[in-house]
């Protein structure tokens, strides 16, 4: 996408104006957007994003701009601009030879060519099935989103990696209605790869999902505050290991001091019960990439081993000011950010037990069937998530659902309250925001029982 | 205004114009911006940006079609058009969505002359970064980092030309700050962040930033839960800005085309204590952003949302309106990737009649912080939950400080069980919401 000695000549002007180290993020993307409702097309939007990103490396400091040209006076001019801001004058030189980097290609679902028509045809198929459903089904929104996203990095040290990421997801909305009452429910299943992702979903079972969800929450009792046991079951629930662990782990917080683990290495924080990775490698996964965005081939990184933790999340600027290595986890939502140490797919590994054996410990908790999002404040690890589909338990049966549950907590007390994980581990994908903006991941567990939480609700 | 930026999209109207489309309309945003942080007593980030984009919206057959491109070369400008062109041709017929607003004179729009760029040196704006670190740091030996703290500032040009001739042109520059304060004591932590924005560098509140992290902070180390139980409460005005803006959706008029706005049978009837007037107001005097036209280069102009508890209006576009049959609000909003919506501009709820003393008469939860806004509420159905700090408090003085705590309710039943509505109309911190103190009446509070 850049010229490579258009590359070398930003290089070479970063480095003999100082920098220890720089980089060059060229990003271009072809994004193609379908949405349906009532019925209906009711947009299609494509487009392409394209720009680049350079970085400059004084010390542990660092400098980033970016732009939308491709021109060396342009890019020259950017790094000038930010080299101007540092008084050093060292003069080095960058050898200005780039090496071929060498690593394996992360598998995705394979980019069916498929025409507009077909691509509706498919919508259309899921709007009829889950207004079949039944007549609580107001009205139901579906989208297609694909984009791939095409990378090429160059940094002072040599490196010249690229990779083409594909990304497809599939975001299907139904409202219900009864009377007055209304509410809504969503599956959004997304993965690394083409058009031939959403023709292997079962599109009846989506729409059963959202049909029986719906009824479920319509119907619904407000749900008892308190703090009790709570069954977090598999999938989505890995967002409260995402939220209330995952992002204490990245050195984006760990290197400010700002994590409540950030000196807690080789020390239980968790149960022994649970363990964690974040993993970036694996086929076909919405948050697997080959290479991070500074050109590091990704990998498998154990975060927490029987209870230990065991690894940070770390990228450059993390290793730099953290001393923790490199991780292949640097990421950003564009060229319009510089990398921070982001999760990839996060999940907690299979444990001995079945649900029902959760389940069947809770004489009075929550069986929380499908979490909404969440948050995270990292410096008191203070995080919440919303649960979208919940049942009240009583003497280890489940009694009713319950509406408006949110679970609150600190993330190093509710670690070490995991005490029992399942064995059907699920994964699903997942926005993240955060410094680098907002990035595809995925979490994942299989069900995990929390002994104890503080469930908000409004009964 | 650089005459280049309309030339641009005039090619770009005549490519589509060319290529067979019935009308179009294009959105072109520039913007610059620099920022930076601190981080040990030292400058730890520096960020400097220009970005363009273009998007274009064509019609053929009553058929409508969106592309956009952040590449400006003919080539790729030619390549916008035609996808445009052959993304309308799966769209469905659109009766409504139609561009045939003709205004022969150019809209423009300075929201401040004097350009933000400039205004202080580049020294003096690192020695305020560093400040929002140092400052913090040096109000009590308690404060253990300040791990989010930054300066930076921004200016964006947004243009509309259609293909009738109306053009419209916006610019507006700003400066922020924010900082936080970490605090630790034995086993206790409590963070909290705030941040300002202004026009200008030699306005804007910095030391107001260090203050009201550290208070809270510190103030939030010794907090406790409240006992479970129903209590009135009050949000601070940037939460309840947050908590009103999480539901502005029940206004749209673009999701009750949709089916998707479960307030919109309510229109006309009364759907709030009689007490709440609340209107849509683009030129607002004390408003930071002014918005004089919309997505369509149609001028704004005040819009009543609800009035005495009563329903009045939606915010409509030229489809949407047209869908209804009703009077176009001028509401219509473009991104220059996205499809023809609607948005508000400054939310403005009238003040009431009750004195202070009354609003703050006897107990109540001040809510101060909110964790979960984006996933703990159902825009459906109306409910809410989430994290909440603040403080307890009995006849307008703080007795304890709460953390660890949820706040859970239903939204549009909140509207009806208004308790007092103050006398003195409040500003949010960016200056994009007004209002007075609220007391809401008995939301479910889960602590201890």
């Amino acid at each position: 996408m850049l010229d490579k000695n258009i590359a070398a000549d930003v290089l070479h002007e970063a480095i003999s104006l100082g920098a220890d180290f720089a980089d060059v993020f060229v990003e271009r993307k072809n994004v193609q957007n379908l949405s349906f409702n009532s019925s209906k097309v009711k947009d299609i939007q494509s487009g392409t994003d394209f720009g680049i990103g350079v970085r400059l490396i004084y010390g542990k400091q660092y400098l980033y701009g970016y732009t939308n040209s491709a021109k060396k006076e342009d890019l020259i001019e950017l790094t000038r601009n930010l080299a101007a801001q540092i008084k050093n004058s060292a003069n080095k030189t960058f050898a200005s030879k780039f090496s071929s980097n060498e690593y394996p290609m992360i598998g995705s679902f394979e980019d069916k060519t498929a025409t507009l028509d077909q691509k509706v045809a498919k919508l259309k198929e899921l709007d009829k099935l889950v207004r079949n459903q039944g007549e609580h089904i107001a009205q139901v929104n579906i989208s297609l989103i694909q984009y791939n996203q095409q990378v090429e990095i160059f940094d002072s040290e040599g490196l010249h990696a690229s990779e083409s990421r594909p990304y497809c997801r599939m975001a299907a909305n139904a409202v219900a209605r009864d009377g007055q009452a209304q509410t809504s429910g969503s599956w959004n299943p997304g993965a690394r790869g083409g058009y031939s992702f959403v023709e292997g979903l079962d599109m009846k079972w989506i729409a059963e999902y959202l049909g029986k969800k719906t009824h479920t929450i319509l119907f619904a009792d407000p749900c008892p505050a308190g703090t009790k046991p709570v069954v977090i079951d598999n999938g989505f629930g890995g967002v409260i290991f995402h939220e209330a662990c995952g992002h204490l782990l990245e050195t984006t917080s760990v290197q400010k001091k700002a994590s409540v683990f950030w000196d807690k290495k080789e020390e239980m924080i968790a149960h022994e019960a649970l363990s964690a990775v974040d993993d970036g490698t694996i086929d076909n996964l919405w948050g697997s990439l080959s290479i991070d965005d500074e050109g590091m081939p990704t990998q498998k990184t154990q975060l927490i081993k029987n209870g230990k933790l065991e690894n940070f999340l770390s990228d450059r600027m993390g290793e730099l000011k953290s001393g923790h290595k490199r991780t292949g986890s640097a990421r950003r939502q564009s060229y319009k950010f510089a990398p921070a140490s982001r999760m990839r797919n996060t999940f907690i590994e299979p444990g001995p037990h079945k649900l029902e054996d959760l389940i069947a410990t809770m004489d009075d908790g929550i069986y929380a069937k499908s979490m909404g999002g969440g948050s995270v404040n990292p410096g008191t690890g203070e995080f919440n998530f919303a649960v979208e589909e919940g049942y009240l338990v009583k003497n280890g049966k489940i009694e009713k659902p319950v509406k408006g549950a949110t679970l609150i907590g600190k993330g190093e007390d509710i670690m070490k309250k995991m005490s029992m994980v399942g064995d059907s581990l699920d994964y699903a994908a997942g926005m993240c925001g955060s410094v680098s903006g907002s990035i595809p991941v995925t979490v994942g567990q299989p069900p995990v029982k929390v002994d104890e939480i503080l469930v908000g609700g409004n009964a | 205004m650089n005459l280049d930026n309309k030339k641009l999209m005039e090619k770009l109207v005549d490519m589509a114009t060319a290529k067979g489309a019935d009308s179009c309309d294009v959105i072109f945003n520039t913007g610059k911006s620099l920022s930076m942080s601190a981080q040990e007593g030292e400058l730890d980030s520096y960020k400097v940006s220009g970005s363009k984009i273009a998007g274009i919206r064509v019609i053929k057959d009553s058929r409508v079609g969106i592309s956009y491109t952040e590449a400006f070369d003919d080539e790729a400008l030619a390549d916008t058009a035609v996808k445009a062109i052959e993304n309308s041709k799966f769209g469905e017929v659109n009766e409504f969505e139609t561009i045939e607003h003709a205004v022969e004179e150019d809209l423009v729009h300075k929201g401040d002359l004097e350009p933000v760029e400039g205004e202080v040196s580049a020294q003096d704006k690192i020695d305020l970064c560093l400040k929002l670190e140092s400052e913090v740091k040096s109000k009590d030996e308690r404060v253990k980092g300040v791990p989010y703290n930054g300066l930076s500032e921004s200016s964006t040009e947004g243009h509309y030309l259609n293909s009738l001739g109306t053009f419209a042109y916006d610019y507006e520059s700003y400066v922020s700050c924010y900082t936080s304060a970490l605090l630790k004591e034995g086993d206790k932590n409590s963070m909290f962040y705030y941040g300002t924005v202004d026009k200008h560098y030699k306005n804007l509140d910095w030391k107001k930033c260090v203050e009201q992290a550290y208070e809270h902070s510190r103030n939030w180390l010794d907090a406790s839960p409240l006992k479970t139980g129903k209590y009135d409460v009050i949000f601070s005005i940037d939460q309840f800005e947050s908590l009103f803006g999480a539901f502005r959706g029940m206004f749209s008029g673009k999701r009750a085309q949709e089916k998707s706005n479960p307030m919109i049978e309510q229109l006309g009837k009364k759907i709030a204590n009689e007490k709440l007037n609340v209107m849509d107001m683009p030129m607002y005097s004390q408003s930071f952003f002014k918005s004089p036209f919309d997505s369509e280069g149609y001028v704004r102009s005040d819009l009543s949302l609800i009035e005495n508890g009563v329903f009045k209006n939606l915010l409509h576009n030229s489809a949407t309106s047209k869908f209804f049959k009703t009077e176009n609000t001028f509401r219509a909003a473009r991104g220059a990737r996205g499809p023809l919506g609607v948005s508000g501009t400054t939310t403005v709820i009238q003040k009431g009649g009750d004195k202070s003393e009354k609003v703050v008469s006897g107990k109540y939860f001040e809510i101060c912080n909110m964790q979960g806004l984006h996933s703990g509420l159902n825009f459906m159905s109306g409910d809410f939950s989430f994290g909440a700090s603040g403080y307890l408090v009995e006849d307008g003085k703080r007795v304890q400080s709460v953390n660890g705590v949820t706040v859970a309710g239903n939204f549009y039943k909140m509207l009806q069980n208004i308790n007092a509505l103050g006398d003195v109309t409040l500003a949010s911190s960016g200056r994009s919401f007004f209002a007075p103190m609220i007391r809401f009446e008995a939301l479910t509070i889960a602590g201890s």
